[in-house]
């Protein structure tokens, strides 16, 4: 018998089924890569372990035990850490307290020792392997990737017998301090369950694994027998070729730019001038929290600008900009109103008349959107909540690319997105800038840069450190220039 | 990071704290500054007196906000707590003690009770705590059917002692506050503030958000009835209406102590001092001889300004900065161009 066995788990919300009689085993150390689209069910088999959700059959088995559903608590006393996609910190509340949440250190009085936390807190990071990480700030005031490394901290210590990492590297790009903490955590005698879209890490860490689809078990994949292309279409269940759109021909860099910016400083940037040109796709390529976030927000209009100009030539589209954001939850969707809702409420004007929004006119516009970014017609009238992230993340570019604006600005535009759905993307991003229009991208994976990208400027520490054209554009050239070749060393002593 | 800049961190006083006690402590001077008969221990003694009703009040209604919660049946609460404290020491004027923990005991009940409603059943926090205040209001009337009634004076004094010309109740209210500090630093109080925040994250990170957010109901009910004994003891008399003003103030003293609305931030201390304010103005006003009807407009004005104040900190700062940019010059297009 397995170390942990997932006997026929199934459930259904109303008409959908989200898992039917999905099992896994896992022995004790192994790192089992589990591969599906976005909606393929591995969220929800997350939050069954995790003790979130009731399944409707099957169960659970941990070490001999019979893990009791729907109970948080036990899923915790039975050694299941979790380490949630969706970042479950709140964030005013201090790291310390974030990584001592079950065993705060508390005075004679009951309140919480914070001296005590506080080096409780920093021995645990010393464990993990992540000194520089500061225990006193709040969860607010740390970028995104450590946010992730913290959650991912707090469910390895949870993690006595089984860790669950949903997609860890879609916000912590840098992969060798995971991949050294789970190789740690394995000699323990943890099973890690490892969710990701990266093919190329589940073929790194993984032992071996299974592709889910539509909430059935579809395969399992030995690590290093299956081809990338074969998992591919085991995942979306049909054939498919993995390809960037064709670039751009001619350097059109004769022509006016679009974009213009001149000594920009912005938050952490500070005094960058580069232009983007019509037709042309540029892509900004940095390690996390170098100021792409500020130079990104700050051309759309969101971070204050402190210094320099931004000249936008409209000519005829009708807004300067338009930004797809980091977080597509939180910053960009209505999430409890429908797909349609979300995707023409940019553009009111155009379904109104006298004031009164017409609900024939919202209908059709949608729909004719919802065409422009290939999303199913049966989506419109679900709550966004309801659709896979990467049905949500078309909508998002369905109601950026509406606004028709002069600038595209895509911050990570493909994360946490499933593979089929990102090539679409890859096209529209392609179609848009060849409509005559400039589009301006982020990306934590360098060679979606490298497929999508005329150009690519590499950015570290709030200025550009290099910009890379034609052949250039390739990985390795890139990636010395978003490291910035010594800083490197300082960093975290790993290439 | 070492451990000086740690605990320097740590010791860090919350900005809103510190505006609401600057706001307070601006009114009083001035009140102390124009009117010669308000400075003497009698006056202040009255001042806290005068305020106990509505400090105790807020430190419930900002708890539960804090949560990200709100609560309307602070009248409710309040002013049944004034009715049956008046019915029942006029009847039972030896049972002082009793009646006092009886309806500290009442206050419990239906703070727990708009708790389980609204986090247990899901019921609208708005919605539940209304329909509790027009329930509360409906008994009152039905146990004192019209203002009135004679609270013993042996009651009232209980409320109002005063030890060495200084009133109790600013011990209590002391105490009051100390208790909060005390349960802010507590898991309950770093889930109370967790909670308003990010909820599904809360519960996500396995705090015991349900329970959190009923015990804030519940300690906000208990908090109402000691403000409603404290309005007896001043008014010594009953009305079944008596917990009405107390509508809007105690959301109004909230918003001058510069508790979040929307949860996760703020300082029920900052609302006692809120609460301060709020009884100070009127005092301001009569001293400067501005007629009472003014007081609303200035009051409101007031809040705004207060609001508003970590706005302008915000614009000063960004006028500042450019000019930091400027002198940094780095890295420009020409740069760029070698680098190619």
């Amino acid at each position: 018998m397995a170390f942990i066995e997932i006997k026929n788990v199934s459930k259904h919300f109303g008409a959908t089924r989200a898992l039917q009689r999905v099992s896994l085993a896992l022995d004790r150390g192994e790192i089992h890569g589990l591969l599906g689209e976005n909606g393929a069910g591995k969220s929800t088999l997350m939050k069954v372990l995790s003790g979130v959700i009731t399944p409707d059959e099957g169960k659970v088995v941990i070490d001999g035990e019979v893990l009791q559903h729907g109970d948080p608590t036990a899923a915790r006393e039975a050694g299941v850490g979790i380490a949630f996609q969706e970042l479950s910190s709140p964030p005013n509340i201090s790291v310390a307290m974030k990584l001592c949440l079950r065993d705060t250190p508390k005075n004679v009085l009951g309140m919480i020792a914070q001296k005590r936390l506080m080096s409780h807190a920093r021995t645990i990071l010393d464990e993990y392997d992540a000194p520089y990480i500061p225990v006193d700030a709040l969860i607010s005031e740390v970028d995104l990737a450590t946010k992730q490394q913290i959650e991912i901290i707090a469910g390895m210590r949870d993690a006595k017998r089984l860790l669950v990492l949903d997609e860890p590297t879609a916000a912590l790009p840098d992969t060798n301090w995971l991949f050294a903490r789970m190789r740690h955590l394995v000699t323990q005698g943890t099973s890690i369950i490892y969710i990701s879209h990266k093919l190329q890490e589940i073929e790194e860490i993984c032992s071996q694994g299974t592709v889910i689809r539509n909430g059935r078990n579809v395969g399992n994949f030995k690590a290093g027998k299956e081809s990338e292309k074969e998992l591919v279409e085991l995942m979306i269940g049909r054939s498919f070729d993995h390809t960037f759109p064709k670039k751009r021909d001619a350097d059109v860099r004769a022509v006016e730019p679009i974009v213009m910016v001149n000594r920009l400083s912005a938050g952490k940037v500070e005094d960058v001038s580069f232009s983007i040109y019509p037709g042309e796709v540029v892509g900004v390529a940095a390690l996390e929290g170098q100021g792409q976030h500020d130079l990104f927000y700050a051309l759309a209009g969101i971070t204050p600008r402190t210094g320099g100009q931004v000249q936008i030539t409209r000519g005829n589209a009708r807004r300067d900009t338009a930004l797809v954001p980091e977080e597509r939850k939180a910053e960009a969707l209505f999430l409890q109103l429908s797909s349609l809702f979300n995707l023409t409420v940019s553009t009111l004007s155009d379904l109104s008349r006298v004031g009164l929004v017409s609900k024939k006119r919202e209908r059709a516009l949608g729909t004719a959107r919802a065409d422009g970014v290939n999303l199913p017609h049966t989506m419109l009238d679900k709550p966004v909540s309801a659709l896979s992230g990467g049905n949500q993340q078309k909508v998002v570019f369905g109601r950026a690319l509406s606004q028709d604006p002069a600038c595209l600005i895509l911050f990570d535009p493909t994360r946490g997105v499933d593979v089929p759905t990102k090539v679409e993307l890859y096209d529209l991003i392609r179609s848009y800038a060849q409509s005559g229009r400039a589009v301006l991208m982020y990306s934590t994976e360098i060679p979606e840069l490298v497929g999508v990208c005329d150009r690519v400027l590499s950015m570290h520490s709030g200025q550009f450190t290099g910009e890379f054209t034609g052949s250039l554009v390739s990985e390795s050239s890139i990636l010395t220039g978003a490291l910035n070749l010594q800083s490197l060393s300082a960093r975290r002593g790993t290439v | 990071m070492t451990i000086s800049t740690i605990s320097a961190r740590r010791r860090r006083i919350p900005g809103d704290l510190v505006t609401a006690v600057v706001i307070f402590v601006v009114i009083y001077s001035l009140i102390l500054a124009i009117a010669p008969f308000e400075r003497n221990l009698y006056s202040f003694s009255n001042f806290v007196l005068l305020l106990m009703p509505l400090a105790v009040a807020v430190i419930g209604t900002s708890t539960v906000l804090i949560t990200g919660g709100f609560d309307l049946s602070v009248a409710g609460t309040l002013g049944l707590s004034n009715v049956l404290a008046t019915v029942l020491t006029s009847a039972y004027p030896d049972m002082g003690v009793p009646i006092t923990i009886g309806i500290l005991g009442m206050g419990l009940v239906v703070g727990l009770l708009n708790g389980v409603l609204i986090v247990l059943l899901g019921l609208q926090a708005i919605a539940v705590t209304l329909a509790s205040y027009i329930c509360m209001t409906g008994v009152a009337l039905i146990l004192l059917s019209a203002p009135g009634g004679s609270v013993p004076i042996e009651f009232t004094s209980m409320f109002k002692l005063s030890i060495g010309g200084f009133p109790a109740a600013l011990g209590a209210l002391i105490v009051l506050c100390l208790l909060w500090a005390y349960l802010s630093r507590t898991r309950f109080g770093v889930t109370l503030f967790s909670i308003g925040s990010d909820r599904q994250a809360a519960v996500i990170s396995g705090m015991p958000v349900r329970a959190t957010e009923v015990g804030a109901y519940a300690f906000a009910g208990v908090m109402y009835a000691i403000a409603g004994l404290f309005l007896t003891a001043v008014t010594a008399s009953g009305d079944p209406n008596a917990g009405f003003p107390f509508l809007l103030t105690s959301f109004a003293a909230v918003a001058l102590g510069m508790v979040s609305f929307r949860g996760g931030k703020g300082s029920a201390v900052a609302a006692v001092f809120g609460a301060g304010s709020l009884i100070a103005l009127p005092k301001l006003l009569f001293g400067l001889q501005i007629q009472d009807f003014w007081s609303g407009a200035i009051l409101g004005i007031t809040i705004l300004l207060a609001l508003s104040l970590p706005l302008l900190s915000r614009v000063a700062k960004r006028r500042r900065r450019p000019a930091v940019a400027a002198v940094t010059d780095t890295r420009s297009r020409k740069d760029l161009a070698d680098v190619e």
